[in-house]
């Protein structure tokens, strides 16, 4: 018995010891001017370790936005970083961890499909929105209330890569590599079904193993089968490796790529353009993302206070942030949530939550506001808002899933993200029969 | 206390049961009969993902965005017992593998390998348990008596974790305390005595390997009936050198410092930097955590080899001379040998 | 067919990296008799000091040799301060094992805490591609391979014809009748540490240089891959890990042409079980002491 009793008075020290300062924490709760957090519960170590960081920056922005507009009922926002480690076993006390040492929690954006099906269910059973990263099918008629998903479905943006490569090159022999991790190996069910609708060949399906570190034979199959066009998402080094040896197998041309929303990312054309040449890629590489705006003035507003806040992005050059999808996406979910917070007059998820769809999507007669500051300007002259970010216009359907258009993008010069066409919806839907 | 809070301790409670029974069973084979396995974590993962497939619906019902064998929708307490099992039955093709009188190191090694190789194999053959993606909506235990995401499920979960760790610890007691565990300890320190004195220490040691299989299997069961979602990410190779660094810092051969080590250092410690607030770039943190959990390892090793609580000297040892010198290859497991 | 032949040619390539870490492998544990874990963590941290001189404008070439200084100096240091340390108090061979994972984790994580998650590349150029036939390889991929056939050439000329090898084939195989016999089998076993480092630190460098993006933890799979060349090959024996590399370099890149690339590692595993069952001293082996 004497195990039982130790482990018993362990179990209480550790209680004890973690109770008491989240019991001061909530004391403060009230008080005015103390800050509410946003939490970005993404992997920030592992395999997928650039997609924390990559929605990190959009909350950094929109923050910095809000708080310079005076924050909520004087109230600053603030961002904090919980790591699941892109490990479910992980995320689930980070999770836990996370709403019981943060008694101002406000919002969590970026479960992604590491961890989406573990902590989703928690987060919505401690009624908290989350705006979730992840594109994974389970979620696209989501039972949860309070989840939001700006991110497409993976299946969707499969369509959006083959209807692209169909549309706009009118290429036909397409060839699939990518990485065996969750994230990636979702988009090859529906990538084919997409090949076979438009009558393409697939010429090879190649799976790449993100632990291996080369994959010559893989791309020496892709070469061999001579496609138009090669469909990848691969993170990590993978990708680098992979059409580093691709173009050296196709005698040191590259062939047409088309990534995913994933690629669109700085830590991603880093170590491509290093393994590949900056020049190769620029001129061969295509995205679909959804649609972001790179002009106009609520990308002015995005950029202005993702400059202010540079010194923050200590992981990675700020500048692959400023049209990076991911980034604009979340910056797009903390602003439209924070109005909602305005609009309702409570920080109460359950209640502010019912204000995010009719802000995000528009009613009739709202104003069309592009930034926080322009928002609470017109709901402070009792106008009813319709927030249109850098992300661009937002459907939220019955599932709180937004489909929207896509857009395909190129890497430009020392990896700006340059729009180069757009994918409306019909194109996409073609795809699905 | 907020709720909040609770939530956050009974999910420590809960882990902390996985981690105890994780750790007994590993003090088993590491500490009492001197068997080293560094892939213990597999044993974690068979249970885990038998458990997940016993209890969930075929995967054509389960909303068909995964595929998995099985799905036998069983009933609360048999997806335990079936991962319990599984972790035991597992461990048979390694007890084969290690008989043959296999220097320990390259023995440990080689569970290491497997343990690697197994994982790539799981995250690539899709049908078996879903691939990388792992397998989701494992329902949790006993929901019918209590909404999952409530309170009262909680504290009745993170009760039956408690009680799981008094079985294994009574249990392995019983194992421990006995002539049985003498045997055990023989081999540990000398194989070749022990096969002197009648001991059949082939049969010993893939025993013991089925049980520690069969307790890290229930914490897999256990842990997977919590979180909902089992995947390769969750057992990788690193996984096992924490709970080693367990046993080490907690002190081998006693069921006591597997304890205590399971509480300090995957539960404590690693729960602990969750609460410093993160600086530098991210990934930083984590990185700094595994340099902490190596240093943790070497420190102990050489300044207190034997634990925080070490192991009892048996009232048989004080008769005889302790066993001295360097030690042969193939003896005296536990780190470094008495002779100093 | 055509990929086969190719598969062929990159199996060579893959043969050639994987030679040079199983015989530094290899050579530790026969002459130090420990089951070096932190290899991998050895490698990795040698390609980045790699990448820091290449990095700095300088030729690749000139980054392998500081990454080959780099492992040597790793390694001797691991040995002179860790190793020894813990041998001298009779550490059982399996905490050996420990203290070696615990310092691979150490090495591998200051990596990731000073250089950071991103994946980084070497800037080099492949050279000309030269082909025969589907046989393609560049001319890089031909320099790598050289490479590997001098350094195992120089192993087998340091094991045979120099007094030092004499001492390590001596102390591999007993070393207390090594002693004995008046060889100061620590400096031999500190001269080994810094002669297999360098090769560790070589072999870190012409993997990252073979894989054109690394990370810090790009090596994890790469060391159970090594771990089997040199158990196929024969625990301690230098000429197996040679041949053990080859054997798994070409199986696993044919295989992956002919079946799948999903389970290289997996192939590798099986290659290593089968030889196992069969010859569980190794493909070549000599009689222990």
């Amino acid at each position: 018995m004497r195990g039982l009793l130790g482990l018993a008075t362990l179990l209480a020290l550790t209680a004890a010891a973690w109770g008491a300062p989240s019991i001061a924490a909530s004391r403060s709760h009230a008080a005015s001017g103390s800050p509410l957090v946003i939490a970005d519960l993404a992997p920030f170590t592992g395999v997928d370790a650039v997609l924390g960081p990559g929605f990190l920056a959009g909350c950094y922005t929109a923050t910095h936005a809000i708080n310079q507009a005076g924050g909520i009922a004087g109230h600053p926002l603030q961002c904090k970083i919980f790591d699941t480690r892109g490990d479910p076993a992980d995320a689930v006390p980070a999770t836990r961890q996370m709403f019981a040492s943060t008694p101002n929690l406000v919002l969590v954006i970026g479960p992604t499909s590491d961890e989406a099906a573990a902590v989703v269910p928690i987060i919505n059973a401690n009624h908290m929105v989350v705006f979730s990263g992840t594109g994974q099918s389970e979620f696209d008629k989501s039972r949860f209330k309070y989840f939001f998903r700006l991110t497409p479905p993976d299946a969707y943006s499969s369509y959006a890569m083959v209807a692209t490569a169909h549309f706009r090159f009118h290429w036909n022999r397409i060839a699939f590599a990518f990485g065996n991790d969750i994230g990636s190996q979702a988009f090859v069910q529906p990538a084919k079904q997409a090949v076979k609708a438009f009558h393409m060949k697939l010429t090879t399906n190649q799976v790449l193993n993100l632990g291996d570190s080369t994959f010559r034979t893989e791309a020496d199959a892709v070469a061999a089968s001579k496609p138009q066009v090669v469909l990848t998402e691969a993170l990590g080094p993978t990708d680098a490796t992979f059409l580093a040896e691709l173009q050296q197998l196709n005698h040191g041309k590259m062939i047409p790529v088309i990534g995913t929303s994933a690629t669109i990312d700085p830590s991603w054309y880093s170590a491509v353009a290093k393994a590949v040449g900056a020049k190769a890629l620029q001129n061969n590489y295509y995205a679909d993302a959804l649609g972001i705006l790179t002009t106009g003035p609520a990308y002015a507003v995005f950029k202005r206070n993702l400059l202010a806040i540079r010194k923050q992005i200590t992981w990675a050059p700020y500048t692959g942030y400023l049209d990076h999808p991911q980034t604009m996406h979340f910056y797009d979910a903390v602003t439209m949530s924070a109005l909602a917070m305005v609009e309702s007059g409570s920080t109460k998820p359950s209640i502010y939550k019912n204000d995010i769809k009719p802000i995000a999507n528009g009613v009739p007669g709202a104003v069309t506001v592009t930034s926080f500051a322009q928002g609470i300007q017109a709901l402070k002259a009792g106008k009813k808002i319709h927030y249109m970010g850098p992300g661009g216009a937002t459907h939220f359907n019955q599932y709180n899933n937004s489909q929207v258009n896509f857009e395909i993008d190129k890497y430009g010069p020392k990896g700006s993200v340059v729009v180069v066409g757009s994918l409306p919806a019909n194109e996409i839907a073609a795809a699905q029969k | 206390m907020s709720s909040g809070t609770i939530f956050y301790i009974t999910t420590l409670i809960v882990y902390g049961g996985v981690d105890v029974v994780a750790c007994l069973g590993l003090s088993l084979q590491f500490g009492t009969a001197g068997i080293t396995n560094f892939g213990f974590i597999i044993y974690q993962a068979a249970g885990a993902y038998t458990a997940a497939v016993l209890s969930m619906p075929r995967d054509t019902a389960n909303g068909g965005f995964q595929s998995y064998v099985l799905g036998l929708h069983l009933p609360f307490p048999i997806p335990w017992i079936g991962a319990a099992v599984a972790g035991g039955l597992l461990a048979v093709p390694a007890g084969l593998v290690v008989r043959r009188s296999l220097r320990p190191d390259f023995a440990g090694v080689s569970m290491l390998v497997t343990a690697v190789v197994l994982n790539t194999v799981v995250d690539n053959f899709v049908p078996l348990f879903n691939g990388a993606a792992g397998i989701a909506l494992v329902p949790s235990p006993l929901s019918n008596v209590f909404n999952p995401q409530s309170l009262k499920w909680q504290w009745m979960y993170s009760g039956i974790a408690i009680f799981v760790c008094v079985l294994v610890f009574l249990g392995l007691r019983l194992i421990t305390e006995s002539p049985y565990g003498r045997s055990l300890r023989a081999m540990r320190e000398d194989e070749t005595a022990a096969k002197a004195i009648g001991k059949n220490t082939d049969g010993l040691r893939i025993t013991i390997l089925v049980v520690g299989g069969a307790i890290a299997g229930l914490s897999g069961g256990i842990l997977v009936g919590f979180i909902n979602l089992w995947a390769p990410s969750a057992w990788t190779y690193p996984e096992t050198i924490v709970l080693i660094a367990a046993l080490i810092v907690g002190g081998r051969g006693n069921n006591f410092g597997a304890i205590l080590g399971a509480l300090l250092v995957p539960l404590g410690f690693l729960e602990a930097t969750r609460f410093i607030p993160p600086f530098g770039p991210p990934g930083l943190v984590p990185a700094l955590e595994w340099i902490v959990t190596g240093t943790l390892i070497l420190v102990f090793l050489w300044f207190r080899p034997q634990g925080v609580v070490p192991e009892r000297r048996r009232r048989l040892s004080k008769r005889l001379p302790a066993a001295a010198g360097p030690s042969a290859p193939g003896s005296g497991v536990v780190g470094v040998s008495r002779g100093q | 067919m055509a990929i086969y032949i190719a598969s062929f040619g990159f199996g060579l390539v893959t043969a050639s990296v994987l030679a040079i870490s199983a015989i530094g492998f290899t050579m530790q544990f026969g002459i130090t008799d420990v089951l070096n874990l932190s290899f991998g963590g050895v490698m990795i941290t040698s390609a980045y000091i790699a990448y820091v001189v290449n990095s700095a404008g300088i030729n690749i070439w000139i980054g392998l040799v500081a990454a080959g200084f780099a492992g040597a100096i790793i390694s001797y240091l691991i040995n002179r301060f860790v190793l020894t340390p813990f041998k001298r108090r009779n550490t059982s061979l399996v905490g050996m094992v420990i203290v070696t994972l615990a310092l691979g984790l150490i090495l591998e994580n200051l990596v990731l805490a000073v250089a950071g998650p991103d994946n980084v590349s070497y800037t080099l150029n492949n050279g000309p591609t030269l082909s025969i036939g589907a046989f393609e390889l560049t001319a890089l991929q031909v320099g790598m391979i050289v490479l590997s056939l001098v350094l195992a050439g120089a192993i087998h000329a340091l094991l045979t014809l120099t007094r030092l090898g004499k001492a390590m084939r001596a102390t591999a195989c007993n070393p207390g009748l090594a002693r004995a016999s008046g060889i100061r089998t620590e400096r031999v076993i500190s001269t080994t540490w810094l002669v297999t480092g360098a090769l560790c630190g070589i072999s870190g460098a012409t993997f990252a240089i073979n894989s054109a993006s690394f990370g810090p933890t790009s090596a994890d799979l790469f060391l159970v891959v090594i771990i089997a060349a040199v158990f196929v090959g024969g625990v301690g024996q230098p000429y197996g890990a040679m041949l053990g590399a080859v054997l798994l370099g070409i199986v696993t890149e044919v295989s992956a042409a002919i079946i799948t690339p999903d389970y290289k590692e997996v192939i590798a595993f099986i290659i290593l079980l089968v030889v196992m069952a069969v010859r569980p001293q190794g493909l070549i082996a000599r009689a222990r002491a």
